[in-house]
């Protein structure tokens, strides 16, 4: 008997509700219908065989890269031990900013201009010692007194690009000196895609 | 879960690094692996929702045939079948089942994982299954 999901047996069960004994491998409780039905029985053991590769699958070594513990703890480390810029020292104390806060307020800044889609992580070139940001943003020290940021990001489609990047880093340069005191010397723009609307 | 290693490596990071953030605000009433899975799941679940192509996409890393010997050769393209099936499931439904099916985690710690109720867990990992073996059993060397 072939058997799939969505069918009614000739017991009058549907099958779909056996998917799950099969799944769990666990039997139909004693002294139900389906532990003591032929058609149902049947029913469990060919899902049982077409689970069996998904056990399979679930129980494969996954293949990660060998330094791929190794890379995220030292981008932790770093994020966590990430630069601190000094805004502001007064005789009540100093203010302090890391470039992973500046990080974030460049990539809030970039997504509010109209025509960028998504601030995206950089595929190309990455840099994870220089990566002090999130959300796509990397921050770079310049010196004692300005920063750089570099941002990947998804475009909408009919605007001009240069225009759009000239936006956003006026934005994003706007921003960290409101928000946080610190001056960004320059802002480099990856656009490394394009949000082209369905046409559907 | 992303079927991106980049991605991967980038939610694992913004997880670990939330994780430490968050330490002081970890309540003792959850399991601390719970509470980690929980943030890498937001985690995926945000990077997910920004993607304009869901369902999932294909994972890059998926077993291939080459210089597998005969006899393996089948459950390599059966595990395969299975990753390109689950991978195109809807976010909604495949997180749960990998947090069952591989990270083996019970009803209720996935609930708490995903803040849902452990019905709509229930719910959708049966018709996540349902979705796997319907694809499965048109896959399958058997089918038609």
């Amino acid at each position: 008997m072939m058997v799939g999901p969505w069918q009614r047996l000739p017991c009058g069960r549907a099958t779909d509700g056996l998917v799950t004994y099969a799944a769990e491998g666990i039997g139909a409780p004693a002294g139900s219908h389906e532990a003591g039905c032929e058609y149902c029985q049947t029913a469990i053991d060919e899902f049982g065989r077409l689970w069996l590769p998904v056990r399979r699958w679930a129980q494969r070594e996954v293949d990660l890269p060998d330094d791929f513990v190794a890379t995220v703890i030292a981008r932790v480390r770093r994020i966590v031990q990430s630069p601190r810029h000094v805004v502001s020292v007064s005789s009540r104390g100093a203010t302090t900013v890391t470039s992973w806060v500046l990080g974030l307020i460049a990539a809030s800044a970039a997504r509010q201009v109209p025509g960028v889609a998504a601030i995206t992580p950089s595929r190309a070139g990455r840099q994870p010692a220089a990566r002090f940001g999130a959300e796509g943003a990397h921050v770079h020290e310049v010196d004692d007194a300005s920063i750089s940021v570099g941002l990947t990001l998804v475009a909408r489609t009919d605007q001009s690009l240069p225009d759009l990047a000239d936006a956003v880093r006026r934005k994003v340069m706007s921003s960290i000196a409101d928000q946080a005191g610190v001056n960004v010397g320059s802002v480099d723009i990856v656009v490394d895609d394009l949000d082209v609307p369905d046409s559907t | 879960m992303l079927g991106d290693t980049h991605a991967g490596e980038d939610a694992a990071q913004d997880a670990f690094f939330a994780a430490w953030r968050s330490l002081g605000r970890f309540r003792q009433d959850a399991k601390f692996s719970t509470w980690l899975y929980r943030i890498a799941m937001n985690r995926c679940l945000r990077d997910l929702r920004r993607r304009k192509d869901p369902p999932g996409r294909v994972p890059e890393d998926l077993p291939t045939s080459r210089g597998v010997p005969e006899t393996e050769l089948e459950t390599a393209e059966s595990i395969r079948a299975v990753s390109v099936a689950v991978a195109l499931l809807a976010a909604e439904r495949r997180i749960p089942l990998l947090l069952r099916e591989v990270e083996g985690l019970s009803y209720d710690q996935i609930a708490e994982v995903l803040g849902v109720s452990m019905t709509a867990v229930k719910s959708r990992i049966y018709r996540a299954r349902l979705d796997l073996v319907r694809t499965l059993s048109h896959s399958g060397p058997d089918a038609p």
